[in-house]
């Protein structure tokens, strides 16, 4: 499943830049994300709690950017997640992209995502409907971080 | 054609008492899942989530040490074993790469279902992730990723080599032509072409798959949902290198078929798993990966070409189908490698001239395989939309230019061959009169219903063929016992046996018992499948009656004591029947709901000789097509099968089904016993055009794809305005 | 998998286990959803706490007032069946007969299928439009809540882990009002609403429209209570023609989402479509 979500921050491209790529506090901006930790260059572990009604959900895994290049403002970061008690993993690739238009920056986040085994059981709209909130709750957050 | 002889007639002619039937409404009946063996094991998968990866590493490690796990295995162990029914080309487990989302990478045996599934879990498997091709369009590229680069030595069973195929992701293909094609379409008045499109389904049988096995001395017991027990012997052995003698295949009753349990996945990988731990160890599929991954009927993508007279009499046709094979060809039994059917594109009619190419093409989806009919629905639904597409594009009423086109004996029909079979001028004169269709549509025109259109609709289904031979034992008591390897799954095989030995030797049905076998107890059976049981296994029953009765002589079968003969029967000529059906729909203007208000089916039977099974085959046939026909669709995203349980994959309730007026055609004789025919797989695969056909008349709209849904003809009705 | 079942024979010894288990139990009522759930692997509670053996759950009676009460542990045939409960409002009934088969509606119960918060069941958009509220026990006592905000999302509700709802108190419907329940199934009779509408509509002494109100199921994350329809209804006469211009505004109050009962474009159609059959049945 697909979704592409934007977010508009009234910040330079710069410090957007910065605070993105401090990706442990990033990640906190992801509602449920818990002790998000650096393990190597570029690599960082973390566990993502996820509850829809009864079905709890509690991912462990890595995150990975896989590129990124500051002049261009873009970057690719990839997520993999396991939940070990109802079986099951996600795996998510996020293009991430920064454009500055005068004194705002836009952040658009495209991302890819799969959800596989019994997870993926629990009907995929309403999965898809989670996640798409997910993400939009992370790109405002952020937004909201760096104009504080 | 056989005599029918007076005690014939009238057995029967007597009410049927479905002798499988006690045992299961009292729950005396036995399914696979319900034995149980002393110090029994049971067996969990870790399959792929991906799907097409590389399988990068594999740790037991977290799974061995749990206590109560008896075995893991991986494909390092199975390798290279394969499976299938004619070519095997499924891996016990996958060793290098993973086909599909499903497929099976290590297997567990633990002393409970819920600890090899929590072992499942906690084997770690490492994949790389590859390209996956999703669509048959995509695995055909020149420069497309080849999905078996080793299809070369696989075991291609039933004697012959594999047809060629054209392009490495091709699984089996097909090229027919007969008759001047092109000279055809150049004489032509129209020519007409249209694509249709057709999803997958799933059987949906009752009973998920279930399997057991377990070592005792140098044999193998195998108890199995397969309904064709000395096939899965016979696969068994290839697979394994084991000789035949050594297995013993039990397949009793079954629990729903409908053309899936003919493909086992199970009973190999269990194999091992026995011998590794010295204990029976079982499986029993969960739901959701009976529809996630193993044999759906094929999704197809079919484009055909016609070419008509200004009567709209055929003159040459040109098909292109394409199937979407699913990661592999396991799940089909046919020599082609293609749905049985895929070829018959234009079924029923006269076709002077034509070229049909039908393909099953590998993809990174489930594996498709048998289903009910195979390649009918697909191929019927197609054909009957273009008949009435042409009928309407010519103004010619769609009932009569079937009428003008329908195949008679003797014509050529889309095979290049005289047809054998069905008269079927005869049989739309009966459907006319039966479904009272000029009544109908005259109502419909005179007071100007909107919403309101019949639709009709024909199918050819061939009579079954093959080999079949069962013993007839007297007992001393002079009671006759008929011992066959002919499973239950559900079709009432064993008293259709009853009734043609006791009708034949002239007794009452009680002094007839149907005793089936295990693969070492009786004679080689084909299974059931392949509309095949009736004609070809009933003709054994009848050729051991038969046999019987010259070994009596004018002896009364009390006075001869033991005494046993066996029948066989041999089944091998070309017939085929006919059905057609004629449905009045309506469609809501606002929401498109389309509701079936009634349904005629005349279908030729030849001689009847179960009259309530034979109902229940055709009904449950048209409940059956009408669930592909409107609601069935196992829809797949990114690869994932996303209608998981029965609550999302919809099949019909009998609250959908409409009233349904079934005429019978019985004076042409069949080649079974008797002069009885197949009804099987007769009456399923034309009900989808129909409801495209009624839906056409009573909205104007045309939905070109299965199956049809109120929202499909609410876009189409929007885009087009109509 | 494994669990310990428990059967408590009074509401305050549920509240106590539930108390005790915190996150690692789970009430159960009819099982129809739990058990679903658990069979899928997808719920894993270390212990289930049933209601089944506590009594006074499950009584439906009419009030003094007028009003209807439905313990929580009543079924949803029970309240199919019930006299009391078809001379309160005869939709209300068809709004339970809607759900499933008739062997799962021997087991579903009332209270669970509420606490379950699926936005495409059929009960809570009909206790919604008829504003209903549900009695809920913890060990702080009890309280009460509109059934209409007690789904907060998809599968989840404002109850907290340790409270039990224990009946459902429907209001005398006054004098005038006509009610409906409307449920769209395009594919098979045996299956959850593409779009459902309950609706229940009172006339003024002139004619006009004295109050509406419009919940629809199916058709968001929770049910949806098409305000600005009945707005447009309010203190007017409902000509078919206000009927279809007011229905049309359900388009932009509904959040339906694509998936396989219908893409998210059709299923806001047809809720225009049934709203608009919902005030037409209720004005007819």
């Amino acid at each position: 499943m697909k979704f592409t979500h934007t977010a508009t921050v009234a910040a330079s491209r710069d410090r957007v830049w910065a605070k993105l790529m401090d990706i442990p506090a990033a990640a906190r901006c992801v509602p449920g994300v818990a002790s998000v930790r650096a393990a190597g260059s570029d690599k960082y572990l973390g566990t993502l709690a996820v509850q829809v009604g009864p079905v709890r959900l509690v991912l462990d895994g890595d995150l990975v950017v896989t590129a990124r290049d500051e002049k261009a403002g873009t970057a690719s970061v990839k997520a993999d997640a396991k939940d070990s008690r109802v079986g099951g993993a996600i795996r998510a690739t996020m293009a991430l992209h920064l454009s500055e238009k005068e004194d705002e920056t836009e952040l658009r986040i495209a991302t890819d995502l799969a959800v596989m085994g019994r997870i993926g059981e629990f009907g995929q709209a309403v999965i898809k409907r989670k996640a798409d909130q997910l993400m939009q709750d992370f790109a405002d957050c952020l937004a909201r971080q760096v104009m504080r | 054609m056989t005599g029918v002889a007076e005690a014939t007639t009238s057995i029967l002619r007597e009410p049927e008492y479905r002798i499988e039937g006690r045992d299961k409404v009292t729950g005396a009946a036995r399914f696979a899942a319900d034995i149980v063996r002393p110090g029994m094991l049971h067996a969990a998968y870790v399959t792929s989530p991906f799907p097409h990866a590389r399988v990068v590493s594999v740790d037991l490690t977290r799974a061995r040490a749990m206590p109560g796990v008896r075995a893991v295995l991986t494909g390092a162990e199975t390798k290279p074993q394969r499976l299938g029914r004619r070519l095997q080309d499924w891996p016990l487990l996958a060793w290098d790469r993973v086909l599909f989302i499903g497929d099976r990478v290590a297997v567990v045996a633990a002393d409970t279902v819920e600890i090899a599934a929590a072992a499942a879990a906690a084997v770690d498997v490492e994949y790389e992730e590859l390209p996956a091709i999703l669509d048959p369009e995509a695995a055909l590229a020149p420069e497309a990723p080849v999905l078996h680069p080793d299809a070369a030595g696989y075991a291609y069973l039933g004697g012959g080599t594999r047809p060629t195929v054209p392009h490495p992701n091709v699984q089996g293909h097909g090229i027919r032509e007969h008759g001047d094609v092109d000279a055809g379409f150049a004489a032509s008045h129209r020519v007409y072409e249209h694509t249709f499109t057709v999803a997958r389904t799933h059987q949906s049988y009752l009973e998920p798959r279930a399997s057991l096995v377990w070592l005792e001395g140098d044999r193998i017991r195998v108890v199995t949902t397969n309904k064709a027990p000395f096939a899965l012997r016979q696969h068994l052995s290839v697979s394994l290198g084991i000789p035949e003698s050594r297995i013993v295949v039990d397949a009793g009753h079954i629990g729903g078929d409908f053309g899936g349990k003919g493909l086992s996945i199970d009973e190999f990988v269990l194999y091992h798993l026995a011998r590794v731990t010295g204990r029976p160890v079982r499986a029993v599929t969960r739901y959701a990966d009976e529809l996630q991954a193993t044999n759906t009927r094929h999704a197809a993508r079919i484009i055909l070409r016609t070419g008509v007279d200004p009567d709209g009499r055929i003159l040459a046709h040109t098909s292109r189908v394409i199937f979407d094979g699913g990661a592999y060809a396991a799940g089909k039994p046919v020599a082609t490698l293609m749905p049985g059917d895929a070829m018959l594109t234009l079924a029923g009619y006269r076709v002077p001239a034509a070229r049909v190419e039908a393909m099953a093409v590998y993809t990174n989806q489930v594996p498709a395989g048998h289903s009910r009919a195979p390649g009918q629905p697909q191929n019927a639904f197609a054909a009957e939309s273009h008949m009435d597409l042409i009928a309407r594009d010519l103004g010619i009423d769609a009932f009569a230019l079937r009428e003008r086109n329908v195949v008679r004996p003797g014509d050529v029909d889309v095979t290049g061959q005289p047809w054998h079979g069905t008269d079927g001028a005869a049989l739309l004169a009966k459907l006319r009169s039966a479904s009272r269709y000029d009544d109908r549509t005259a109502n419909i025109r005179s007071v100007g219903a909107k919403g309101i259109g019949v639709g009709i609709a024909l199918g050819v289904r061939h009579v079954g063929r093959g080999r079949a031979s069962m013993v007839l034992r007297v007992t001393a008591s002079g009671h006759v016992e008929l011992h066959t390897g002919v499973s239950d799954q559900g079709g009432g095989a064993h008293t259709v046996f009853q009734r043609i030995v006791a009708s034949e030797l002239g007794v009452p049905l009680e002094q007839v018992a149907v005793i089936r076998g295990t693969t070492d107890a009786v004679p080689n059976d084909p299974g059931v499948g392949g509309s095949r049981v009736t004609p070809v296994q009933g003709s054994a029953a009848l050729a051991a009656a038969r046999a019987l009765k010259k070994r009596l002589g004018d002896r009364e079968l009390e006075e001869v004591g033991a005494l046993e003969v066996i029948g066989e029967a041999a089944q091998e000529t070309h017939e085929a029947s006919m059905y057609a059906y004629a449905l009045v729909a309506e469609v809501d203007p606002d929401t498109c709901k389309v509701r079936i208000r009634q349904a005629t089916l005349v279908a030729d039977v030849g001689t009847v000789i179960n009259p309530v099974a034979l109902r229940g085959q055709l009904e449950g046939g048209f409940v059956f097509g009408l669930g592909q026909a409107v609601m069935e669709d196992l829809r797949v995203e990114d690869g994932r099968v996303v209608t998981a349980n029965l609550g999302d994959y919809k099949i019909p309730t009998i609250a959908d089904v409409p009233p349904l007026t079934v005429e019978l055609l019985t004076e042409d004789p069949g080649p079974g016993p008797f002069g009885a025919k197949s009804a099987g797989e007769l009456a399923n695969p034309a009900v989808g055009a129909a409801v495209a056909n009624a839906v056409h008349a009573a909205c104007g709209v045309r939905v070109m794809s299965l199956p049809v849904t109120a929202e499909k003809i609410w876009r189409e009705s929007r885009r087009s305005g109509s | 998998m494994s669990y310990d079942y428990h059967e408590p024979h009074s509401l305050d010894d549920a509240l106590a286990l539930l108390t005790r288990f915190g996150d690692d139990g789970h009430l159960m009522a009819g099982g129809t959803a739990t058990v679903l759930l658990m069979r899928q692997g997808l719920l894993r509670p270390a212990h289930v706490v049933s209601l089944r053996t506590i009594d006074g759950l499950s009584g439906i009676a009419r009030t003094p007032q007028g009003g209807l009460r439905i313990g929580a542990m009543a079924t949803h045939r029970a309240v199919e069946r019930s006299d009391a409960a078809r001379g309160y409002s005869p939709a209300l009934v068809d709004a339970f007969a809607s759900v499933a088969t008739v062997r799962i509606r021997n087991q579903a119960t009332v209270g669970g299928n509420l606490a379950h918060a699926d936005p495409a069941q059929d009960p809570p958009p009909m206790l919604a439009a008829l504003n209903a509220t549900i009695t809920v026990r913890s060990p702080r006592g009890e309280r009460t809540e509109a059934v209409e905000t007690l789904a907060v999302d998809h599968f989840t509700t404002s109850l907290s882990h340790d409270e039990v709802i224990t009946s459902v108190l429907l209001p005398p419907i006054l004098p005038g009002t006509r009610e409906v329940y409307l449920k769209f199934l395009p594919q098979t009779a045996d299956d959850y609403a593409t779009v459902s509408v309950a609706a229940t509509l009172r006339f003024a002494d002139d004619a006009t429209v004295a109050d509406v109100r419009i919940v629809l199921g199916a058709v968001g994350p929770t049910t949806i209570r098409a305000k600005r329809v009945e707005d447009a209804l309010r203190g007017a006469r409902p000509t078919p023609e206000r009927i279809r211009d007011a229905a049309a505004l359900v388009r932009d109050e509904v959040d339906p989402l694509d998936d396989l009962r219908g893409s998210a474009d059709y299923k806001r159609e047809m809720a225009r479509v049934w709203t608009e059959r919902a005030l037409a049945a209720l004005t007819r």
